[in-house]
């Protein structure tokens, strides 16, 4: 990506949304 | 879910009333809300910027997790904790709710666990665009 402030909120985006989706995951599972 | 499903419905209610207290926090607020702050930012940059390389990545995933997280919670999960958070543990009628929450509340959770972990990865992609 060559736009690194968007390169930036991306990576952001992906850690957030993982997070989240392993918080999730915990209710979901146990 | 199924763990605390397994607890006599007053311990199983007691115990998500006081998870949904406990988890109303800074760093879950600063996890749930500033993803979606940056998922509007992408969303916009997306749309203004069709052309660049991994927008269609961008949007998809923005939107998977505006949708599939935010409005899911909002709209499914956040009523049923406050109507659980409204009933007493020991009552029949937080029993009859504990009932429906065990199944609607997880089965939105499911959902909720699902969309953001594919958002992740759209997101993954369009970082290895370009």
């Amino acid at each position: 990506m060559t736009n690194l402030p968007v390169a930036v909120l991306t990576l952001a985006a992906a850690l957030g949304s993982g997070l989240l989706a392993g918080f999730f995951f915990a209710f979901s599972s146990s | 879910m199924k763990a605390l499903g397994r607890l006599p419905p007053q311990e199983g209610i007691a115990a998500m009333q006081t998870i949904n207290v406990v988890v109303l926090n800074g760093w879950f607020f600063a996890a749930f809300f500033g993803t979606a702050a940056v998922c509007i930012v992408l969303t916009a940059y997306s749309v203004l910027n069709w052309n660049a390389p991994g927008t269609s990545y961008l949007l998809a995933a923005s939107a998977l997790y505006l949708v599939g997280v935010i409005l899911v919670t909002m709209v499914f999960n956040v009523p049923l904790n406050n109507s659980l958070a409204a009933v007493a543990p020991d009552s029949a009628e937080g029993a009859d709710l504990w009932a429906r929450y065990l199944s609607v509340w997880t089965a939105w959770n499911h959902i909720r666990t699902l969309t953001p972990l594919v958002a992740a990865a759209a997101f993954v992609m369009a970082l290895g665009r370009a």
